[in-house]
């Protein structure tokens, strides 16, 4: 008998992933469980300071809360640009048809590893997501679900919403890849079936216009964690955004 | 040369096989529709009250009064014309099925190749005698150097086997009516107008008043009625299945076994698709109890299978929906839409760059999904308009 308890822990443990398989148990400790590759880095490090553990969770669902406007696209984009590095791709699902691939490159996002699907509706589009996470090794699938959050657009959605996100929700978990959902605000009735799986989510307002002599050279957002499963309670962190060459982020 | 088999009133003598009280009954096959029903087929009986097929059953029921209604079944007679293709596919691969005669008449197109007289006459002999003991039905054989004199040699002979010799078609066609030839209605109707009743009448006219008078249908009824059909057998497509059985002299009560016999049948059913290198969509699993009652049900599978585990699995799924209230004395286990089992490369050994690989996502998505994937490239960097700057292709699935 082994009286060393990380000794039977470990026996244990074979036994049981010998018995129902390998993911059937595993200790959270181990560096694949936990560690930087669980998590994609927003691309600004006050607000990834504020997350707690570096940035946004891989496998779970962020949501991105703002009006038109207010930097979510411009925090999404950043999002995206981090995902890439390394040689990393990334989705996004453009419902609201508003990419613009410029502005994508000044927020130095690569194109050549961006995969830009604009489905017909939402039905589609969450299928799609279902099946890049099932299909596709990516690091990110973004939503742009602005213009489907309005209530016209709504209207249909009706208690198929929850179906369909609990089908989107065992093959992202699996994937690995992040999944970001960047929706109007305040969140309109039909979404708040994604607060079960939402793990973080963020409110983007923007604040004051940023001058350099009389032009306006950028503006001050107000990111707020609204929800963070992994640290209780609500924060808030304040980024610069300019508009040179390439979008810049400072948090303050 | 080419081979008509032809099977006068297919319908009504599967019919009366399958179901022999209904021998020497005046049958109407009915398709029974939610507004109208038409006639589907007809027996001789019947034909001689001048019911054809296609008519309203209500003038067909006005003509034949003591006629026996019957509905028609499909897959029975779907069944029965496979197993008639089978038989004729030791002699050729290239047979047609004559839509337009089905259900009323069975009329098979083989195009047998090049062939001497005798032959061609020995081999119509062995048609006519294979077709009449597997199916017990009346046949009749034509053999001819086209489609058309092959059908009015088999239409004209009944239960015989007839050559028409080469060279002496428009000679052996000319004293038929005009009835046997593809015509639409209203060129049928003409014809009797012009007192044209026999194809010998139409082959004497002019070509020029023939296509001046019908046009572009007057031109081939003219080659026919001349004896000339170089319309070539086009041939049926034989729908892809694989079936696997057993059948037991005690009927088997026990699952356990049941279960057994499943694995069985699934490895049988996997080398086979193993053989012909497929994967399967769909199953059909029958089962035949003791007291002579069939149960079945079926399954398409979005994603293809082939393999033995996953082929027992989905037969026990199946198994497992349907009651079995008797011992069972026969499985039967069908495998349809057969596609080629294309093997997936492993991503392991695949070193593309991240833009070839989401290029071949977007198209495996977009031929589930449609054409809504893109990809965004540089077009004039240097443009003053940003809209310039960039341009998005479409993304298809070929």
């Amino acid at each position: 008998m082994n009286d060393d308890p990380s000794k039977r822990l470990q026996l244990t443990l074979w036994d049981v992933q010998k018995r129902w398989g390998q993911k059937s148990l595993d200790v959270l400790n181990t560096p694949s469980s936990v560690g930087d590759s669980t998590r994609i880095s927003t691309g600004f490090a006050e607000l990834d300071q504020v997350l707690g553990s570096g940035g946004i969770a891989r496998g779970r669902i962020t949501e991105l809360l703002g009006i038109p406007t207010s930097g979510m696209t411009t925090l999404a984009h950043k999002l995206t640009a981090s995902a890439q590095l390394e040689q990393g791709t990334a989705a996004y699902i453009d419902l609201s048809r508003t990419f613009d691939p410029d502005f994508a490159v000044r927020c130095n996002v690569s194109l050549e590893r961006l995969l830009l699907v604009r489905p017909e509706n939402v039905a589609q589009a969450l299928e799609i997501a279902r099946d890049l996470f099932k299909e596709g090794k990516l690091n990110l699938v973004l939503l742009d679900l602005v213009s489907a959050s309005t209530a016209s657009s709504n209207r249909n959605l009706g208690t198929n919403l929850g179906t369909m996100l609990r089908r989107l929700h065992e093959p992202l978990v699996k994937s690995g890849s992040a999944a970001v959902f960047l929706l109007l605000a305040p969140q309109p009735p039909p979404w708040q079936a994604l607060d079960e799986y939402t793990h973080t989510r963020l409110l983007v307002e923007r604040q004051t216009w940023l001058y350099q002599q009389r032009d306006v050279s950028g503006y001050r957002v107000q990111v707020t964690v609204l929800k963070d499963k992994a640290q209780p309670g609500e924060r808030q962190v304040f980024l610069d955004l300019t508009f040179d060459d390439v979008v810049k982020g400072d948090g303050t | 040369m080419i081979a008509c088999v032809m099977l006068p009133y297919f319908a009504a003598e599967v019919a009366r096989q399958n179901d022999p009280i209904l021998n020497g009954m005046p049958l109407l096959l009915v398709k029974y529709g939610a507004k109208r029903s038409k006639v589907a087929a007809v027996s001789v009986e019947v034909a001689q009250a001048s019911v054809t097929a296609g008519m309203s059953l209500s003038r067909a029921r006005g003509l034949c009064p003591t006629a026996h209604l019957l509905s028609f079944d499909g897959d029975q007679m779907q069944t029965a014309c496979d197993r008639l293709l089978r038989l004729l596919w030791d002699y050729t691969n290239r047979i047609e099925l004559d839509e337009a005669a089905y259900p009323q008449t069975g009329v098979f197109y083989l195009d047998l190749g090049t062939l001497r007289d005798e032959d061609a006459r020995y081999l119509g002999d062995q048609l006519q005698g294979l077709v009449q003991q597997q199916l017990n039905i009346e046949v009749s054989v034509g053999l001819a150097s086209g489609k058309f004199p092959a059908y009015v040699a088999a239409a004209g002979h009944t239960g015989n086997v007839t050559l028409v010799p080469r060279h002496q078609e428009a000679a052996f066609v000319a004293p038929y009516a005009t009835g046997l030839l593809p015509a639409s209605k209203e060129t049928a109707r003409r014809l009797a107008l012009l007192h044209i009743h026999e194809i010998g009448q139409l082959a004497a006219l002019p070509r020029e008043a023939v296509l001046s008078q019908f046009g572009r249908e007057g031109k081939l009824l003219y080659a026919l009625a001349q004896g000339l059909d170089s319309r070539p057998v086009k041939p049926h497509r034989m729908p892809e299945t694989e079936t696997v059985a057993r059948w037991f002299d005690d009927p088997l009560v026990d699952r356990t076994r049941l279960d057994v016999i499943v694995h069985h049948l699934a490895e049988d059913l996997s080398l086979r698709l193993e053989e012909r290198n497929a994967a399967l969509h769909a199953v059909t699993v029958r089962i035949y109890l003791e007291n002579e009652q069939v149960r079945a049900n079926d399954l398409y599978l979005l994603r293809p299978i082939a393999s033995s585990g996953s082929i027992a699995r989905t037969i026990q799924q199946l198994i497992e929906r349907i009651k079995l209230p008797k011992g069972v004395c026969g499985l039967e286990v069908c495998a349809a839409h057969l596609v080629p089992n294309i093997p997936r490369q492993l991503e392991l050994f695949t070193h593309k760059p991240g833009r070839a690989q989401l290029i071949d996502l977007a198209r495996v998505l977009a031929a589930r999904h449609g054409s809504c994937f893109y990809e965004a490239a540089a077009e004039e960097s240097e443009s003053l308009l940003p809209e310039r700057r960039f341009r998005l292709y479409k993304v298809d699935a070929s």
